[in-house]
């Protein structure tokens, strides 16, 4: 069977490929997994509905621009708490226990330090650190300048340091 | 610094709950099951105005009345050993600990809101108005900042700030204290500011609670108000003190810690509501 242009195949293709980001992107804005799943469906299911009226080239910031919107949409105001899975304190090699505890105070600070950084700041830093896009990658993602990811990733560690620093 | 919190970082995923195979499964059944999507009307420009002016009037009656009755929130109660999340109008958040009820109120139009608590809780302070938190035997005053009360009696209050800064008044004094300090009350003594670490703080609502150093009477009080009893100690064992770390979510298992590090005996009359703490 010969594959149309953009029908299903072409479809999985670009869902495989942006999905986890999607997802992610909408957690780092909402840290509520359960919604963010679900947003990221109805993210993909617009794109589906839209896929004749959209070039190749502008697929991701479309996704990233319907993925906000459908978060700003549904979004329930409230003051963020990411969690994130630390696999380092998950499977702690042969460390002491008060190692441990530090560890895990640490990881609840800076969890929380996250938590509380500007949107722009929290995602960009998120998506390189945690989903290891590139500056450009998520300058092409969001329509902005390389120049203006840079800045943004360097005032998340900029507060974070400064967090950490007054508090050790 | 930068070398441990890239290394944290490094190790962080976030909680997925679907695989991606799973989602683009569901995605197929949406898409073919005909599911639609949330979507956000765009009203036209006449049936907007008219909606407006209802809503005007609909919101001056509401505020009128709110305003002359200062109603409250229904009371709202977290039971032993658990908590309560509850998200104010203002966008304000409070966890309620063990055993403890509030009530809130939002002036909508001087943005004030007043809560009257009896209890453990931690606060979350949206930026706006004024802030009051009223307790028997005391009152805290803030603008947006993050805080821990527990007021489960005028004779026994502390206050916590582990964000900008808190007005207290206690036994008629106001007392102003900054971000990582504590205040508190006992037998009629204010003491402090201590130092406390935001991690200490919010540990409390997992039900673990750390003091560098408390008295027996002091931790048998909390002990008792956590879990609706009344503690009566023994003669000789007001000047004991207890140092360290320990999880209060179970009477017995906490009694029992107790009573082993500090070589002590204790008995629960669950007729009385009654725990008593006596020498070995």
């Amino acid at each position: 069977m010969v594959e149309t242009v953009k029908g299903t195949v072409w479809f999985k293709r670009i869902f495989d490929e942006y999905y986890e980001f999607i997802r992610n992107y909408l957690f780092y804005l909402s840290a509520d997994m359960e919604l963010s799943e679900d947003l990221a469906q109805d993210v993909f299911m617009k794109m589906w509905q839209a896929k004749d009226k959209i070039k190749d080239e502008t697929i991701k910031p479309f996704l990233f621009k319907i993925a906000r919107n459908l978060f700003i949409n549904s979004h329930k105001r409230k003051k963020l708490d990411l969690k994130f899975i630390n696999t380092r304190l998950e499977n702690p090699a042969s460390e002491s226990p008060e190692f441990l505890l530090e560890m895990k105070e640490f990881d609840w600070r800076l969890q929380h330090a996250i938590s509380n950084l500007p949107e722009q700041c929290r995602t960009y830093f998120l998506l390189n650190r945690i989903d290891d896009m590139k500056y450009k990658e998520i300058a092409d993602s969001f329509g902005v300048s390389v120049k203006a990811v840079e800045k943004q990733i360097s005032k998340a560690l900029k507060i974070l340091r400064e967090k950490f620093d007054r508090k050790m | 610094m930068t070398e441990k919190l890239e290394q944290s970082l490094a190790g962080y995923s976030v909680p997925a709950k679907r695989t991606r195979e799973e989602a683009w499964d569901m995605l197929q059944s949406n898409i073919s099951g005909g599911k639609t999507i949330r979507k956000t009307k765009v009203a036209s420009l006449n049936w907007f105005i008219g909606f407006a002016s209802a809503a005007a009037v609909v919101f001056v009656i509401l505020y009128i009345g709110m305003f002359r009755t200062g109603k409250y929130s229904p009371e709202i109660s977290a039971g032993i050993a658990a908590v309560k999340t509850i998200e104010m109008p203002d966008g304000s958040n409070v966890q309620l600990n063990s055993n403890s009820n509030l009530k809130y109120h939002v002036n909508n139009f001087t943005g004030e809101r007043n809560v009257v608590l009896n209890g453990d809780a931690l606060f979350d302070v949206e930026k706006g108005g004024k802030f009051f938190v009223n307790f028997e035997g005391g009152l805290v005053k803030v603008k947006g900042t993050s805080f821990y009360i527990s007021a489960y009696s005028s004779e026994m209050i502390r206050v916590d700030c582990t964000d900008g800064e808190v007005e207290v008044n206690l036994n008629g004094n106001n007392y102003l204290i900054g971000k990582n300090q504590g205040i508190k009350l006992y037998n009629g003594e204010v003491s402090g500011p201590f130092s406390v670490s935001e991690f200490v703080v919010n540990d409390r609502l997992n039900g673990v609670f750390y003091w560098p150093v408390i008295s027996l009477s002091e931790l048998a009080d909390l002990i008792g108000y956590r879990f609706g009893y009344k503690a009566e100690i023994g003669p000789g064992l007001r000047d004991r003190n207890f140092s360290g770390r320990i999880e209060l979510n179970n009477l017995h298992e906490g009694l029992l810690i107790i009573s082993l590090a500090m070589e002590l005996d204790y008995t629960i009359d669950e007729d009385k509501k009654l725990i008593s703490i006596n020498a070995n």
